[in-house]
């Protein structure tokens, strides 16, 4: 860490305790503790709060670099999480990212306004830089990611309860054979709808669909498909039918 | 609300529920479960809902330091990488670069001198400087993580505080009430030592587990990498237990006896990743872990079979996943008021 070599006095740690302190408690996101993971943490925080994402973006637009820090902070690890949706390569979502952000900062200056949401804006960059590395590797193309089985792979974790039960692995492979019926965009917009909170308009805009209502037709087709997928498996209808 | 038929999707399509399911809270708790009693013809079509919703589960990478730095340091740099497929536009000139990391040093400097002075208050002349000590205090029902000044990872469970002596870094010595997670970082010469109950672990980089609550019978030290020694605190001999990696020391507070065993990281350290996990637990450990780790009451009506066990892992479950599974498992009625979980055994 960066912050150390400018720290020389020892009775300052309570402030580094403090500015690394990172909770967790019952599910809540970490926002805070990561705002406060770079240097100045605190002070970025303070800086940039209550302050919208639209105007954040103007700031690092006009070249200010503490709306970049914060803006990179904040989203580095949904960034990460988004990537490996696409593929198991770790280090290929890291150069993603690297790319996505560097061309970002090299064209700050002709960036236009945030249409949708920052997060989408970030989204779809990502998107469109791996998506980038598959089309100029030539045995990888665009058109294929959509057949690709391994995008959004949805797993569906044992872990709970029944996992001691005699015939889980027999069920469990039942389970992952029916779960890739789904094709992958229904498994990307439901990723989107269940897991990153976002609105039509942001799907419509990362997926490129035409209008909000074709991302509502999406989304619920793919809700029933994994119903139907789902209640014909009869463990799962043995835990269902206690409710 | 209308008189509507609600299906699945319905459910599964809305957000708030969604956001009920996935990161569950007070409030949500309260609107749904009020929700469910007021509509009590649509409970069984929520819960299949929610069952679904709570059982699926993409992708997903922890939180690591070492790569969010490494780009962000490569951005500053502005470098692109290996995989960019295009040739670049235009040479960089070399200066600008390091204009460039000299304005983002200077920024970090400036930042940190802002910082500090705020804090700075304590005259530097004090030749005998006072020992202070911070206290990181968790309550029941949070979790939380931190780096040390050496940067040591530290994960502290609910209902547990760690104490740091201000002179820290020349005498790496803490002391824990509770449970931690510790990912010590080596130095050179300088041994690590965290003093729980009567026990200190004495280690020089490492990873381990310390569960010590004031209030339990057992100290137990599980070690996942490296190697510490274990010693006495009341003890004047220099007699010390040496665990290696997979061991784990239980220790009687009453009887002062040691056992060593094996153990499975998994079901030691998953706490740390939010996962609660219960292997063989008998009810008295089913129920204070409970209680620790959900801030509640656990209220046991009627007796259960002798040998009763529990055996599950809850992957950051809320508690009425968890009760609904366990009530599933053990045949067992759990029932949730306010901060009450009650298990009726017939």
């Amino acid at each position: 860490m960066h912050i150390f070599i400018f720290l020389p006095f020892h009775d300052l740690y309570s402030l580094l305790f403090m500015s690394f302190k990172k909770e967790h408690s019952s599910g809540h996101n970490s926002e805070n503790y990561k705002i406060s993971r770079l240097v100045g943490g605190e002070a970025f925080y303070e800086k940039f709060q209550g302050v919208s994402e639209a105007d954040i973006w103007k700031h690092f637009t006009e070249g200010d670099e503490p709306a970049f820090t914060y803006i990179y902070t904040k989203y580095f690890d949904e960034l990460l999480n988004y990537g490996i949706q696409f593929t198991q390569e770790i280090s290929l979502v890291e150069d993603a990212i690297q790319d996505m952000f560097i061309d970002l900062r090299r064209k700050r200056k002709q960036l236009k306004p945030i249409k949708v949401s920052l997060k989408a804006l970030l989204f779809k960059s990502l998107k469109n830089q791996i998506l980038m590395y598959y089309r100029t590797k030539s045995y990888i193309r665009e058109q294929k990611f959509e057949k690709d089985e391994a995008a959004f792979e949805i797993e569906l974790p044992f872990e709970s309860i029944w996992i001691h039960q005699t015939d889980e692995q027999e069920e469990r492979i039942k389970l992952e054979r029916a779960i890739k019926k789904l094709t992958t965009r229904q498994r990307e917009v439901l990723y989107y709808h269940f897991y990153k909170n976002l609105s039509y308009i942001e799907i419509q805009d990362i997926m490129r669909l035409e209008n909000v209502k074709s991302v509502r037709n999406l989304l619920y087709r793919s809700l029933a498909a994994l119903k139907t997928i789902l209640f014909n498996l009869p463990i799962f209808y043995a835990v269902v039918k206690l409710g | 609300m209308k008189k509507k038929k609600f299906t699945i999707e319905d459910f599964l399509g809305d957000k708030n529920f969604v956001e009920w399911v996935k990161n569950p809270s007070k409030e949500h708790d309260f609107f749904w479960m009020k929700w469910m009693e007021n509509h009590p013809e649509h409970r069984p079509t929520l819960l299949k809902a929610r069952h679904i919703l709570s059982n699926i589960k993409y992708r997903e990478l922890h939180h690591s330091e070492e790569r969010f730095n490494r780009v962000f340091d490569k951005i500053l740099m502005d470098t692109r990488s290996a995989r960019y497929p295009y040739q670049e536009l235009y040479k960089k000139d070399d200066r600008m670069v390091w204009f460039r990391v000299a304005a983002a040093i200077s920024f970090l400097a400036i930042f940190s001198f802002f910082l500090l002075s705020g804090y700075h208050e304590k005259p530097e002349s004090e030749e005998t400087s006072q020992i202070t000590f911070f206290e990181f205090n968790n309550p029941r029902g949070k979790r939380s993580s931190f780096r040390l000044p050496d940067s040591t990872y530290v994960v502290l469970n609910a209902e547990s505080s760690l104490i740091i002596p201000s002179d820290f870094l020349e005498n790496r010595k803490v002391e824990l009430f509770g449970e931690a997670y510790f990912e010590v970082e080596k130095r050179f010469g300088s041994n690590f030592t965290v003093v729980s109950g009567e026990l200190n672990t004495l280690v020089l980089g490492t990873k381990f587990n310390i569960q010590s609550y004031p209030e339990d019978s057992l100290i137990s030290i599980a070690l996942v990498e490296g190697l510490v020694d274990v010693k006495n605190g009341s003890d004047t001999s220099k007699s010390k237990i040496s665990l290696e990696p997979n061991q784990k020391l239980r220790y009687k507070r009453k009887t002062r006896e040691y056992r060593k065993s094996d153990f499975k990281a998994s079901d030691e350290i998953a706490w740390k990743d939010g996962m609660l996990v219960f292997n063989h637990s008998g009810l008295d450990e089913v129920k204070s872990k409970i209680e620790r780790w959900y801030d509640v009451q656990v209220k046991i009506i009627g007796r259960p079979e002798e040998n009763w066990q529990l055996t599950g892992c809850f992957d950051n479950q809320n508690i009425i996943n968890l009760a609904e599974s366990i009530s599933f498992a053990k045949g067992i009625k759990c029932q949730l008021k306010d901060n009450e979980l009650i298990l009726k055994f017939n």
